[in-house]
């Protein structure tokens, strides 16, 4: 559960370089809306559907395809970090 | 929640009564005296000023309900009720445009047909934009302070330095203008020198620097936001707030000075009208970009 936070914080820190004091709402709205699920239980397997979720939100919002791709780029990373974690967690 | 087609009705409403009064009333006669008008010139050239006047109506209308309709989307966030007062401000000021439009007419009328009514009407068109000035002014500014203690900033010594030197320009130079307005053969205010000073010149310059040192506190504000689309929208925003705040302390001001303005030539005057209302009108349509955009965040 811990964890699952903290992946949920992690996305609003990026989201929040790109949406200022809109980015919890904006993600909670993300989460809530396409993955059916409360934004603190957003798990490391929720990622992939999210970002594709959020990469059409953010095209709705700006035409400058350099940052919805840097932005989805972090989010990515994210994704990366949180599956080598849950590797690290498995081979343990 | 969605205010915008509630202040076009408005709009609508508004405008139709003032257009009805510009035909149905007599013209004013100080106006076709001071510039030897016929009263079909008058008519004429009332019709082509109106027009654009209606125009900055419907831009300011537009701006102050896509604002309205932001703040209903973040109203429960720190941020929403200091936009809410600032948009209560700018309602006011947006309002404020066709009352004083719509009760000048209506007291100019009345001047046609009651000769002796001519000094109250003077008094009472010269005290509502005061009073729409401190109204406005004062929400703005309190949302505005708002703003920079969420965001934590305050003025830097340099720009506190700067304005009050601005603002003591400012005040001195709109006295002695208002004061020599006063002594002139044409006085419009028709009051006591001292009425004049403590009841004009002093709340006029207090919602000025009101009105200046809210705009200077949104730029800290925007300065301060992060978020790059966010602050990019917020940027537009703070921007046609301030332009809209400059631009009404502009119009007020230019409505004090008489006397000046009957010296310089018609067409000037006219052209200098069109472009406030012009500027007046995009720091308006400014303001309904930035929260259209902004509001978008808070939808998607």
């Amino acid at each position: 559960m811990a964890e699952a936070f903290s992946l949920y914080d992690r996305i609003v820190r990026v989201t929040h370089i790109y949406l200022g004091p809109a980015a919890d709402r904006f993600i909670d709205r993300q989460v809530l809306n396409h993955l059916a699920k409360p934004p603190k239980e957003l798990t490391a397997n929720d990622l992939s559907r999210l970002i594709d979720w959020i990469k059409v939100a953010v095209s709705l919002l700006t035409d400058d395809q350099e940052i919805i791709e840097e932005y989805i780029a972090q989010l990515d990373l994210l994704t990366k970090r949180a599956e080598k974690k849950s590797r690290g967690t498995k081979k343990k | 929640m969605n205010k915008l087609p509630r202040t076009l009705v408005a709009f609508t409403l508004i405008t139709l009564f003032y257009l009805v009064l510009s035909i149905a009333l007599p013209p004013n006669s100080a106006t076709i005296q001071s510039y030897h008008l016929s009263v079909t010139e008058y008519r004429v050239l009332a019709l082509l000023v109106g027009i654009p006047l209606v125009a900055v109506w419907f831009a300011s209308f537009y701006g102050y309900a896509r604002l309205d309709e932001y703040v209903a989307s973040i109203q429960r966030t720190q941020e929403g009720r200091a936009f809410a007062l600032i948009a209560r401000g700018l309602r006011y000021l947006a309002w404020g445009l066709p009352i004083i439009s719509i009760v000048t007419t209506i007291l100019g009328g009345i001047v046609h047909s009651h000769n002796s009514f001519a000094n109250t009407a003077f008094i009472i068109a010269h005290y509502l934009p005061v009073i729409i000035a401190i109204a406005a002014f004062w929400q703005v500014g309190n949302g505005s302070r708002l703003l920079t203690e969420i965001a934590k900033v305050r003025p830097t010594n340099s720009a506190t330095r700067t304005m009050f030197a601005s603002f003591t320009l400012l005040g001195v130079f709109f006295t002695y203008v208002s004061i020599r307005t006063a002594q002139s053969a044409t006085d419009p205010y028709h009051l006591p020198m001292w009425l004049i000073l403590l009841t004009l010149i002093v709340p006029y310059l207090y919602a000025w620097f009101m009105g200046l040192f809210a705009s200077y506190e949104i730029v800290l504000y925007s300065q301060r936001s992060r978020g790059f689309l966010y602050s990019r929208s917020l940027r537009d925003m703070a921007t046609g707030i301030i332009v809209t705040i400059v631009t009404s302390v502009l119009f007020q001001y230019t409505q004090s000075d008489t006397t000046r303005l009957r010296r310089i030539s018609f067409s000037w005057v006219f052209l200098g009208i069109y472009l406030l209302l012009m500027l007046y009108a995009s720091g308006f349509l400014l303001i309904g970009h930035g929260a259209k955009q902004l509001q978008k965040m808070e939808e998607v």
